[in-house]
């Protein structure tokens, strides 16, 4: 009896102790999510002019609402670059060991286990995505038959988008792009340069060719010489928000787009 | 893989050799500078242009592009005044030696430091802790792991090198990277002697701030000011010079007279100030160099607030005889004053315009202190303040545009206004900020505050928005700082 207790109590102290390890490795994990959620989130209010436009879709295609679960699986294909696992370079330089001459086992030993326990680390941060707002799903079209049956000839359908879609659409990938849109303080006059910059995307909604400054408005004498800093402050809003979640249904309507950026806010 | 000096001027550089452009900054002993790159986008940036066009093309050809009309255009209002992240990871050395300074790997973390803290201390930039950075080695200077920066959360990479030359001076290496576009934006090399070390690094940061804010450089800059200790009925008050964040500080009197509103020359080899020698008030010249004084108007008159014309070659003051106040001009070299002002009442406190054509300064005609413009020659004088208060301590800034002040009522306090007077905007709110001096670049402006009831005097900077405010670190109290140009 005795004995037995003590076993079953050995392995339930044993089991705990695992446990709570393996749930304190969770704890270490989750620590470092907190920093990403920036509270830029205020842009998903804006959202409320998408579902505006989602209904006139509805009209076009009166599917089986089973689109949304096809959306979401798209939706996880194409995430952040995953190119993180490169940083471990860094750890490798654990030649060490090997000038010793002496085979002492001692001094050859301990090196080892080390590198080892140090790898696992690096890998950790480079999982972290880049910071940027939640932005609706792709499927925020819902009700939009989503099938892309090859047969029916994309054409039509791009033909087919309303402008009250367009501005949905426009509304999203706005929602996307402002909060990664900073601008350096002070600079007064800075602030009423206006740049248009041209952004051509691929289907996964990543940059397909650098963005180009296609003009500018409200440039004076005073604030020429700020010009080039406000194109690359809206250049660069671009490139850290990418890759933006667009509906793949919309692509032809998203490949190309023309943003306007006006630093100042409309008063 | 080892870098050559001269590969860190940009390619539009002079031909000249580049040993022949570093002897020149060593014998100098300032910093060489390299041209600053073509306003010209790089060769990379237009590469990609290029072959964008030629897949639009492609697309367009494929007639995958939607219709014309379907040109999708979103509006982006309102960006986010925010500071940019930016990384300066410690400047490794292609070998390591030793200098009066220190050995050239320590020099390398000591270089990132001064950056970092210009760039953070402008307000515009947020630096990544150290703990967020990688070691940088040599070979990657030229060739940045854009990998790691970008999940580190930098939008731009500040890398560099510290190199011990054969005669004694050092090369620092500055390099730019925009982490998002994987390009580089700027690079600049900068020859010094080992004491200059900070020099350099100052200008490495100059160089960050202007190519990402489109401001100009003012790091590597001088302050002169008025270092304060004792009792607060018997204060001992010395001239003293330092870097504009503190480092190098020296005193230039011994505090047996008390000075007061020292001012720079545009050659920063001489300061203008007021001492009382002898209980009486007037205006001297001390030379850097020789450590001498003299007395600029040999009179016996007070004479005070005295400031130097752009072009260094007069001094503008006033002086008092009989009861009223006005403004002169003198010779830097000495001579005849020749009067600006004739009206009753005190005329002071003249600041010349960055052209030298205009003067702006207080006057308390109207019967309370206002500021006003007139010309340099004294010609055409008008109000340009006409707020609630007293407006006094007037200095215009080097850019042109702006003229800061102390505005009393209530309190003290340090603003700025257009040079007509317009767009009036209060920066500080302290018991008592007073005395405001422009950075070289006219975008921060420093000033003293006093505490309520200690009278102890403190050197403080803030910027044009009135939100970056800090304190300037001094050895003892401060006041009366006047910052200096751009070192050449």
């Amino acid at each position: 009896m005795e004995r037995s207790e003590r076993t079953g109590l050995g392995l339930s102290v044993v089991g705990h102790i695992g446990l709570l390890a393996i749930l304190s490795l969770n704890l270490m994990s989750v620590r470092k999510m907190p920093k990403l959620s920036e509270p830029m989130d205020v842009m998903l209010v804006d959202k409320a002019g998408l579902t505006s436009a989602a209904p006139e879709i509805s009209k076009e295609a009166p599917q089986a609402a089973e689109a949304p679960e096809v959306a979401p699986t798209i939706e996880d294909a194409p995430p952040p670059e995953p190119a993180p696992a490169k940083p471990q370079p860094a750890p490798a330089p654990k030649p060490a060991p090997a000038p010793t001459p002496k085979p002492a086992p001692k001094a050859a030993e301990p090196p080892k286990p080390t590198p080892p326990a140090a790898k696992p680390a690096p890998p950790a941060p480079p999982a972290k995505p880049k910071p940027k707002a939640t932005s609706l799903g792709t499927d925020f079209l819902k009700g939009i038959p989503v099938d892309k049956s090859a047969g029916k000839s994309t054409a039509p359908r791009a033909a087919a988008i309303s402008p009250l879609a367009m501005n949905g659409l426009a509304a999203l990938i706005a929602s996307q792009v402002k909060p990664c849109y900073t601008i350096p303080a002070g600079g007064a006059d800075a602030a009423s340069i206006v740049s248009k910059i041209r952004l051509r995307l691929k289907k996964d909604g990543s940059i397909a060719v650098a963005p180009e400054v296609v003009g500018n408005l409200g440039v004076n004498p005073a604030n020429q010489p700020y010009l080039r800093q406000m194109n690359e402050a809206a250049t660069r809003a671009l490139q850290r928000c990418a890759p933006y979640k667009l509906p793949a249904d919309l692509f032809e309507a998203w490949q190309d787009i023309v943003f306007t950026f006006r630093p100042a806010q409309m008063s | 893989m080892r870098l050559r000096p001269f590969r860190i001027f940009p390619k539009s550089a002079s031909p000249s050799p580049s040993g022949e452009r570093l002897g020149r900054g060593l014998s100098n002993c300032t910093c060489a500078r390299g041209d600053t790159p073509p306003p010209a986008p790089p060769m990379e940036e237009r590469g990609v242009s290029r072959a964008g066009a030629i897949l639009a093309f492609f697309m367009a050809a494929l007639g995958l592009s939607a219709p014309a009309a379907a040109q999708l255009e979103v509006d982006i209002t309102g960006g986010i005044a925010q500071p940019m992240p930016i990384a300066i990871p410690g400047m490794p050395t292609p070998s390591v030696a030793n200098t009066p300074a220190g050995d050239t790997a320590s020099l390398g973390q000591r270089v990132a430091e001064v950056v970092t803290n210009d760039l953070k201390n402008s307000g515009l930039f947020n630096p990544l802790p150290k703990s967020a950075l990688e070691t940088v080695s040599h070979p990657q200077v030229t060739a940045p792991d854009y990998i790691f920066w970008t999940q580190s959360g930098a939008q731009a990479l500040v890398q560099g090198f510290v190199q011990a030359n054969g005669d004694g001076s050092l090369t620092v290496g500055c390099y730019l990277y925009d982490v998002l576009a994987k390009s580089e934006l700027a690079r600049q090399g900068f020859v010094v002697q080992p004491s200059q070390w900070r020099r350099a690094a100052h200008k490495c940061a100059d160089t960050v701030y202007t190519r990402l804010t489109g401001e100009g450089p003012y790091f590597d800059s001088r302050v002169v000011y008025v270092s304060e200790t004792g009792p607060k009925t018997n204060r001992t008050k010395r001239l003293a010079i330092m870097d504009q964040d503190g480092a190098n500080h020296r005193f230039l009197t011994n505090g047996q007279t008390i000075v007061l509103t020292p001012r720079f020359a545009p050659n920063q080899q001489t300061i203008t100030y007021m001492s009382y020698t002898n209980n009486r008030a007037r205006v001297y010249v001390y030379d850097i160099g020789s450590g001498t004084q003299r007395l600029v108007v040999d009179q016996p008159n007070m004479t005070f607030a005295p400031r130097f014309s752009p072009d260094g070659r007069s001094i503008v003051f006033s002086m008092a005889i009989g009861g009223n106040t006005d403004i002169y001009r003198v010779a830097a070299s000495g001579g005849a004053p020749q009067r600006l002002t004739t009206s009753p009442g005190i005329d002071t406190g003249a600041s010349y315009s960055p052209d030298g054509s205009r003067i702006v300064f207080e006057s308390d005609r109207s019967g309370t202190q206002q500021l006003y413009v007139m010309n340099a020659d004294g010609s055409n004088q008008s109000r340009i303040s006409f707020g609630s208060g007293r407006y006094g301590s007037a200095a215009w800034s080097p850019r042109g545009d702006l003229i800061a002040f102390t505005r009393i009522g209530g309190g003290f306090n340090v603003g700025i206004m257009g040079v007509d007077g317009s767009g009036e905007k209060i920066l500080t709110n302290g018991w008592q900020d007073e005395g405001p001096s422009w950075s070289p670049n006219g975008r921060v402006i420093m000033f003293f505050r006093t505490g309520q009831g200690s009278g102890k005097a403190d050197l403080w900077s803030v910027d044009l928005t009135g939100v970056n405010e800090r304190p300037v670190p001094t050895p003892l109290d401060g006041s009366d700082p006047a910052w200096g140009p751009l070192l050449p």
